[in-house]
C-alpha cells in the first residue's frame, strides 16, 4: 500500500489543505480558551449554534449567519443567567446551551429539510467543495489575523483583566471580540470537523502546547504545529482505513497530548508554587 | 517618556455609595481626598468595602450616588491617560501562565503603546529602568511561576513603576512576603512618595501602618475617619472601626509583671501577638489561673 | 387540535411505554442532577456523557450488554480525568475537554468502522420510541440500583458535595464517595442516553438540579422539586415527541429549559422579580 497515495487526489489534498488551515485558526484561539479558562465555551457554542442553522434555513438566510447569532446568543445568556442568578457559571452554560441544541433539535425535526443533520454534527470534511472552500479562507484568515494581530491585548485579558481595565483597554470589546472570533470560527469549521469535534480541536493544541512552554508566542506555534500535524495524518489515516477524518484528527490530537503530558517532564507538571526559595531583599 | 506630572495627582472620593447585587450596601456616602505625595492606609475589616472602594477608584463599579474623581475628572477620563496603576494580590494572578517577568511589566506599557502593542526603545527602557529599581533586572526572563513570593510582589511593582502611573493601589501587598521584603516595598513606595505620587495601600495588618503610612482612612461601609495616622489611629477609633474583632491587650493591669506604671497597650485585628516583657518573660493578657506564676515573679523581685 | 386528538398518543403501547420509561429516568436524572448541581460537577456530567460513547458502541459491535460496556468507559474517563488534573498544571476543564472530547471521538471512530452493527443515530439522539423489551430491562435495572443507592447514601453523598473536608473529618472515606458519585453519574448517563440520547444526557444532569436550587434552600426539598421535574418534563416530552416527529430528547430538555427561564425570573426567593422587589424596597429605605 503506498501511503502517499491519497495526496494524488484533488479531494484529499483539499481536505488537508482546509482541515489545516481550520486547525490552525482553532489551534490560536485555544491557546487564548485554555489560559481564560473558556475551554468548555467551545462545547457550549458549538452545540447552540443548531436552532440558528435551522431557523437560518427556515428564513432563507444565509446558514453562517444564523449560526453566528444563536453562538452569541448562548454566550451572552450564559453570562445574563449567571449574574440574576445565584448559579455558577459552568452550571448556567450547561443549562443554557442544552436548551438551545434541545430547541434546535425540536425545529431540525419538525422542519423538512435537505439539511444533513450527520454533515452539521460530524462534519463532511472529503466532500467539501470549493464554493465552501472560499467560506472558509473568508473567515479564517481575518480571523486568524485579527487574533494574531491582538494577541498582546488578548493575553492580557487572560492573564491580569483587573490590569487591563485599568490601563483603558477596552475589555468590554476584547470579551465580546473574543467571544465572537470563537463563534465564527466555530462556525464556518462545522462543515469540516462538526459540532462535536470542533470542541476538541478548541482545546486540546491549546493545551498540548501549554504543557511544552512558558511564553506565549512559543505556545502558539507548538499549538499550530500540533494541530497541522494531527491533521494531515488524519487525513491520511482515515483515507486509509475509511474511518471517520473528524474522529482521526481528534484522536491524533489527543494521543499527542498524551504523549506531552508523559514526556513534559518537569515542566508540565503540577501547577507551579514558589520554587524561589529564599528571599532576599531589594 | 511621556511622564504624566506627579504633583498635580488629587483623588477625590465624593459621598459614593455602591450596592451589592443583593441589595446590601457596600458603602455608604464615602468621602475623603488625597492629594500628591503621600501614602495612606486603607483600614478596615474583612467586607468593610475596602476592595469596594478600590474597583470604584478603578472605574470596575459604579457607584449609586456620589463620584470618584482624579484630577478633578472622572474616572474613565484618568484610565485613559494611565494615571491609575494596581498592584493585585498574589492569589489573584495565575502564576503558571505562559508569561516572562519582562512580559508581565511591559504589559504595564500597554496603555501608552500603539494599536498593536509593539514595544519601542522607550517601552523597552522604561522596563528595564523599573525592573532595576526594584532589582528583578537578572530575572527577567524568567517564568511567572518560577519566583519566589516576595519577588511575584516585585514584578508586579515594576509593572506599577512602568506604568507610570501617579495614582498607585497596592492591595494587602504584606500578605506571603517576608520582613526584608517589606521593608524593601515600603522603602520604595516611600520613593513613590517622594516623587509626589499618591499611594492607597489596602491592608488589615495594623502594626505596619504607622512605620510608613502618613494618612489612614478607617473604613467600616462609611468612613469612620480619616486624616495624618497620629490623629486617626488612636484606640477609640480603632475600636469603632474593627468592633469587637480587635483584641486589646492592657499590660499595666492584667500581666503578671509588675511595669512601674507604664502602661503598653497591644491591638490587634489578626493573631495574638506574642508579647515578652521585662527580662524576656512572656506576657499574659489574662491573670486568672496562673497564681503560680504571679508568686514565681513576686519572689524574683 | 380537540381532547381526540391529544389522545392519540396514548392510544399506541410504544408510547405509553415510552413515557413511563422516560419518566422513570427524567427522575433519576432529576435526583442525581441535585448532587451534580451543588458539587459543582456540571461539566463533569457533560464529560461523563460523552465519555460512555465508546463504551456504548464496544457493547453494540461486540453484542455486550450496554450497561457494562459503557459503564467501563465512563469510568476510565473519569480515571484519566483525575490522573491528568493531579498530575499536570492544566485547568479542571481543559482536561475534562480533552479528554472527554477524545473519548468521544474513538466512539465515533468506532462506529465509522462498523457502520452496520451500530446506529449512530440511536446513540446521538436516542431512540426510546422503539426501545426494545431487552433495554427495558437494563434500564429497570440500572435505575433500581441508583435509587438504591441514593435511599441508603444519600446524606454522605451531602455531606461529600457540601463540605468535603468536613465528611473527611467525619471518617467519611472521601475517595470512595467520589467514587461513588462518578460511578453513579457514569451508570444514569447510559441509562439517559438510551432515552434522549448522548447529546442531551447532560441537560437531564443539571437543568432539573439548577431548576430546584433556584426554588428552595433547603437539600430534601431541593432533591424533591429536582426529581418532580424530572419526573414530570421526561413524561410529558415524551408524549409531546408523538407529535414532533419523534425527537423526544429535543422535546424533553426543551420542556426542562422553559421550566428553568420560569423559574429564574418567577422564584420566590431567588428568582429576578423577586430580587428587583427586593432591591426596590432597598431603595425606597
Amino acid at each position: 500500500m503506498n501511503w502517499l497515495e491519497p495526496l494524488e487526489y484533488p479531494f484529499l489534498r483539499d481536505a488537508m489543505m482546509i482541515g489545516s488551515l481550520i486547525a490552525v485558526m482553532c489551534a490560536v484561539l485555544s491557546c487564548f480558551l485554555v489560559l481564560r479558562g473558556w475551554s468548555l465555551m467551545g462545547d457550549a457554542v458549538s452545540h447552540s449554534l443548531l436552532p440558528g442553522i435551522v431557523l437560518a434555513y427556515l428564513v432563507g438566510a444565509p446558514l453562517l449567519i444564523g449560526a453566528f447569532l444563536a453562538g452569541l446568543l448562548c454566550a451572552v445568556g450564559t453570562g445574563w443567567v449567571k449574574n440574576i442568578s445565584r448559579l455558577k457559571e459552568d452550571t448556567a452554560m450547561g443549562v443554557v446551551f442544552t436548551g438551545l441544541f434541545a430547541i434546535g433539535l425540536v425545529l431540525f425535526s419538525k422542519v423538512p429539510s435537505d439539511l444533513h443533520l450527520d454533515h452539521i454534527l460530524f462534519g463532511n470534511l472529503l466532500g467539501i467543495g470549493p464554493a465552501e472552500i472560499r467560506e472558509v479562507m473568508w473567515v479564517a484568515f481575518p480571523v486568524l489575523a485579527v487574533l494574531l494581530l491582538k494577541r498582546r491585548d488578548f493575553l492580557l485579558l487572560c492573564f491580569d483583566p483587573v490590569q487591563a481595565r485599568v490601563t483603558a483597554l477596552p475589555v468590554r470589546l476584547l470579551h465580546y471580540g473574543l467571544l465572537v472570533l470563537l463563534s465564527l470560527a466555530i462556525v464556518v469549521s462545522l462543515k469540516a470537523v462538526g459540532i462535536i469535534l470542533v470542541t476538541a480541536m478548541l482545546i486540546t493544541p491549546g493545551a498540548t502546547a501549554f504543557l511544552w512552554s512558558d511564553r506565549f508566542d512559543r505556545m502558539l506555534w507548538i499549538a499550530s504545529a500540533t494541530a497541522v500535524c494531527s491533521t494531515v495524518l488524519g487525513v491520511m489515516i482515515s483515507f486509509h482505513s475509511d474511518a471517520s477524518p473528524a474522529a482521526c484528527i481528534v484522536l491524533f490530537q489527543a494521543a499527542l497530548f498524551a504523549l506531552s503530558w508523559m514526556l513534559a517532564g518537569r515542566r508540565g507538571h503540577r501547577r507551579r508554587e514558589n520554587p524561589g526559595g529564599n528571599e532576599t531583599g531589594i | 517618556m511621556p511622564m504624566n506630572d506627579p504633583l498635580q495627582i488629587r483623588l477625590d472620593v465624593e459621598n459614593i455609595s455602591v450596592m451589592y447585587g443583593n441589595g446590601h450596601a457596600a458603602l455608604e456616602g464615602a468621602s475623603f481626598s488625597l492629594s500628591g505625595g503621600t501614602i495612606c492606609a486603607l483600614v478596615g475589616v474583612n467586607g468593610s468595602g475596602k476592595s469596594t472602594l478600590f474597583k470604584s477608584i478603578m472605574g470596575f463599579v459604579k457607584p449609586r450616588d456620589g463620584m470618584v474623581k482624579i484630577n478633578g475628572q472622572p474616572v474613565r477620563e484618568a484610565l485613559k491617560k494611565h494615571l491609575v496603576a494596581y498592584v493585585p494580590q498574589a492569589e489573584e494572578v495565575d502564576w503558571s501562565f505562559p508569561v516572562s517577568v519582562r512580559d508581565v511589566v511591559m504589559m504595564g506599557r500597554y496603555g501608552a503603546m500603539n494599536f498593536l502593542r509593539i514595544p519601542r526603545a522607550v517601552d523597552r527602557a522604561a522596563v528595564e529602568d523599573s525592573l532595576r529599581r526594584v532589582g528583578m533586572w537578572e530575572f527577567r526572563d524568567r517564568q511567572i511561576g518560577e519566583l519566589s513570593g516576595g519577588q511575584k510582589k516585585r514584578v508586579f511593582l515594576a509593572r506599577a513603576l512602568a506604568q507610570d502611573g501617579c495614582l498607585i493601589l497596592l492591595d494587602e501587598p504584606f500578605t506571603g512576603v517576608d520582613v526584608s521584603t517589606e521593608d524593601a516595598i515600603i522603602d520604595l513606595l516611600r520613593e513613590l512618595r517622594s516623587e509626589g505620587c499618591v499611594v492607597l495601600v489596602s491592608t488589615h495588618n495594623l502594626g505596619s501602618v504607622p512605620e510608613f503610612c502618613d494618612q489612614v482612612v478607617l473604613l467600616n461601609r462609611k468612613v469612620l475617619a480619616h486624616g495624618p495616622t497620629e490623629e486617626i489611629f488612636t484606640e477609640q477609633n480603632l475600636t469603632s472601626a474593627f468592633g469587637g474583632q480587635l483584641r486589646h491587650f492592657h499590660f499595666e493591669q492584667s500581666t503578671i509583671q509588675s511595669h512601674d506604671g507604664r502602661a503598653v497597650k497591644v491591638l490587634t485585628d489578626d493573631e495574638r501577638p506574642l508579647v515578652f516583657g521585662k527580662d524576656g518573660h512572656l506576657e499574659y493578657k489574662n491573670r486568672e489561673g496562673r497564681e503560680d506564676l504571679l508568686k514565681k515573679r513576686k519572689e524574683e523581685l | 387540535m380537540d381532547l381526540n386528538d391529544m389522545l392519540i398518543p396514548l392510544h399506541y403501547d410504544y408510547m405509553i411505554k415510552a413515557i413511563w420509561v422516560c419518566a422513570l429516568i427524567g427522575g433519576v436524572c432529576g435526583l442525581l442532577s441535585s448532587f451534580v448541581t451543588l458539587k459543582g460537577w456540571s461539566m463533569m456530567g457533560d464529560a461523563l456523557s460523552h465519555a460512555v460513547v465508546p463504551g456504548v458502541a464496544v457493547a453494540y459491535i461486540f453484542g455486550l450488554p450496554l450497561v457494562l460496556g459503557s459503564f467501563v468507559s465512563g469510568m476510565l474517563a473519569a480515571w484519566a480525568m483525575g490522573v491528568i488534573k493531579t498530575r499536570s498544571k492544566l485547568r479542571e476543564d481543559a482536561v475534562l475537554g480533552i479528554v472527554f472530547t477524545a473519548f468521544f471521538a474513538l466512539g465515533l471512530l468506532l462506529i465509522s468502522l462498523y457502520p452496520a452493527r451500530v446506529d449512530l443515530k440511536s446513540i446521538v439522539f436516542g431512540n426510546v420510541l422503539a426501545i426494545s423489551d431487552g433495554d427495558v430491562r437494563q434500564l429497570l435495572f440500572i435505575s433500581g440500583a441508583v435509587l438504591l443507592v441514593l435511599a441508603m447514601k444519600w446524606r454522605d453523598l451531602l455531606l461529600f458535595c457540601f463540605d468535603a473536608q468536613q465528611a473527611r473529618a467525619m471518617g467519611l472515606r472521601v475517595a470512595w464517595m467520589h467514587a461513588l458519585l462518578l460511578m453513579l453519574l457514569s451508570a444514569t448517563a447510559v441509562a439517559a442516553l438510551i432515552t434522549v440520547g448522548a447529546l442531551l444526557v447532560v441537560a437531564m444532569l443539571i437543568t432539573p438540579g439548577a431548576t430546584a436550587y433556584l426554588l428552595t434552600d433547603r437539600f430534601s426539598r431541593m432533591l424533591g422539586i429536582s426529581a418532580t421535574i424530572g419526573v414530570v418534563t421526561a413524561a410529558l416530552g415524551a408524549y409531546a415527541s408523538y407529535f414532533a416527529n419523534g425527537s423526544t430528547g429535543g422535546c424533553i430538555v426543551t420542556l426542562q429549559t422553559i421550566v428553568f427561564l420560569v423559574c429564574l425570573i418567577v422564584a420566590p426567593k431567588h428568582g429576578l422579580l423577586a430580587r428587583r422587589r427586593r432591591e426596590r424596597r432597598e431603595v425606597v429605605s
